[in-house]
């Protein structure tokens, strides 16, 4: 009975242990990934870092695409609502913004094609606010990721020039 | 004694034994579910997911997409396909030249890249570290060739395997055509071959 009890206890333990590790391993990479990005620069959460194009000695996150320049911020909902704006980089340049919840999902992306003017305005809540450029985040903290391909070196300043409009901040609820 | 000391030792062990079997066999379950997802698309020595970053990713695909390609954007934003292998499966080896040669894509956008066995981007003396369609440098008929190796073989489109261990190549597909999005099998992947006449890998 013992032999029984203990092997069967074991295989449930052992299954539940696997699914458990699963389902919390991509929201330990991405406290790991928030925790690298805010490492980078000084101001905290809820600001944006404005990056260059990833070379080698770029290993804050795996597989980054040397031809894009991002800007990020790591987000956190706590104290009300995030409104994020800016300007776009002249036309023909790829750009996107990305909100990622805690669990790694890209629950929301828009890209410049999107876009009916070269501005954008974004209000990430913990709630549906029912507004057109509300979008509710699954989760309290998260990523926001701007990408934009530079194609060759002078595109950096009309980059530069966008990543420099970018406003950031946390209005009460 | 066996009540007190021989009985939970042997139900530790079991225990242990158990929880080892137990995890291999959700392990093994999640592995051959996986096989059956139609969303997991391989396509000669290229894989793809179509739920890379999506909500609708299983766990196995998050906990994958987050390892090897955290921040992954959605397939409607970018189509990444990954290679570790060549079309006849074969380890693509460092210590070996490879030879990436295909046509364009029907996207916006398109890069190849190449990553060590971190996952990371490798030294490059061009300080190049992708081959896209801004700067690739195409054949007379259209096509391209991609090489890939240690030492730089003379070629315009030469992605280095500096001093990398593994190698991994990733395709992206910026704004991916509706054609692409409704039929990835559309989209014609490149080959991979063994470009030196060395013993295959």
């Amino acid at each position: 009975m013992i032999v029984l009890t203990g092997l069967l206890a074991g295989v449930a333990f052992g299954f539940a242990t696997y699914w458990l590790r699963l389902y919390r391993l991509p929201i330990l990479l991405m406290a790991g990934a928030e925790k690298r990005l805010l490492s980078i620069r000084s101001t905290g959460s809820n600001t944006f870092h404005h990056g260059r194009a990833p070379t080698h000695k770029s290993r804050q996150i795996v597989m980054p695409s040397p031809d894009l320049v991002y800007s990020s911020c790591v987000y956190d909902l706590a104290a009300g609502d995030l409104v994020i704006s800016g300007q776009l980089p002249p036309e023909g340049h790829y750009w996107s913004l990305s909100l990622y919840a805690h669990n790694t999902d890209n629950y929301f992306v828009l890209n410049d094609r999107e876009l009916p003017a070269r501005s954008f305005s974004i209000t990430v809540s913990r709630k549906n606010r029912g507004k057109v450029g509300s979008i509710k985040s699954p989760t309290r903290t998260g990523i926001a990721l701007i990408r934009m391909i530079q194609r060759k070196p002078d595109d950096l300043p009309g980059i530069q020039a966008s990543q420099q409009s970018i406003r950031c901040g946390v209005v009460k609820a | 004694m066996w009540d007190v000391v021989v009985a939970p030792l042997v139900f530790l062990t079991l225990m242990l034994g158990g929880g080892a079997i137990g995890g291999w066999l959700a392990e093994r379950r999640a592995q051959t579910n996986t096989g059956k997802n139609p969303n997991e698309i391989k396509l000669g020595a290229w894989t793809t997911n179509r739920l890379a970053g999506s909500s609708a990713a299983n766990a196995l695909t998050r906990a994958r997409i987050a390892t090897h390609g955290i921040l992954a954007m959605h397939r409607k934003e970018t189509i990444y396909f990954f290679a570790s292998q060549d079309d006849l499966g074969n380890p693509l080896d460092p210590d070996h030249d490879w030879e990436i040669r295909g046509r364009g894509f029907d996207c916006r956008w398109w890069s190849f890249t190449l990553y060590d066995e971190e996952d990371q981007l490798i030294e490059s003396p061009s300080r190049r570290y992708s081959v896209h369609s801004d700067n690739v440098a195409p054949e007379a008929d259209g096509s391209y060739r991609i090489v890939i190796s240690r030492a730089d073989p003379g070629v315009a489109n030469w992605l280095a395997a500096g001093n990398a261990r593994k190698l991994m190549v990733t395709i992206r597909l910026y704004n991916p055509s509706q054609a692409v999005l409704d039929d990835v099998r559309s989209v014609g992947l490149p080959s991979i071959r063994q470009r030196d006449k060395g013993p295959a890998a």
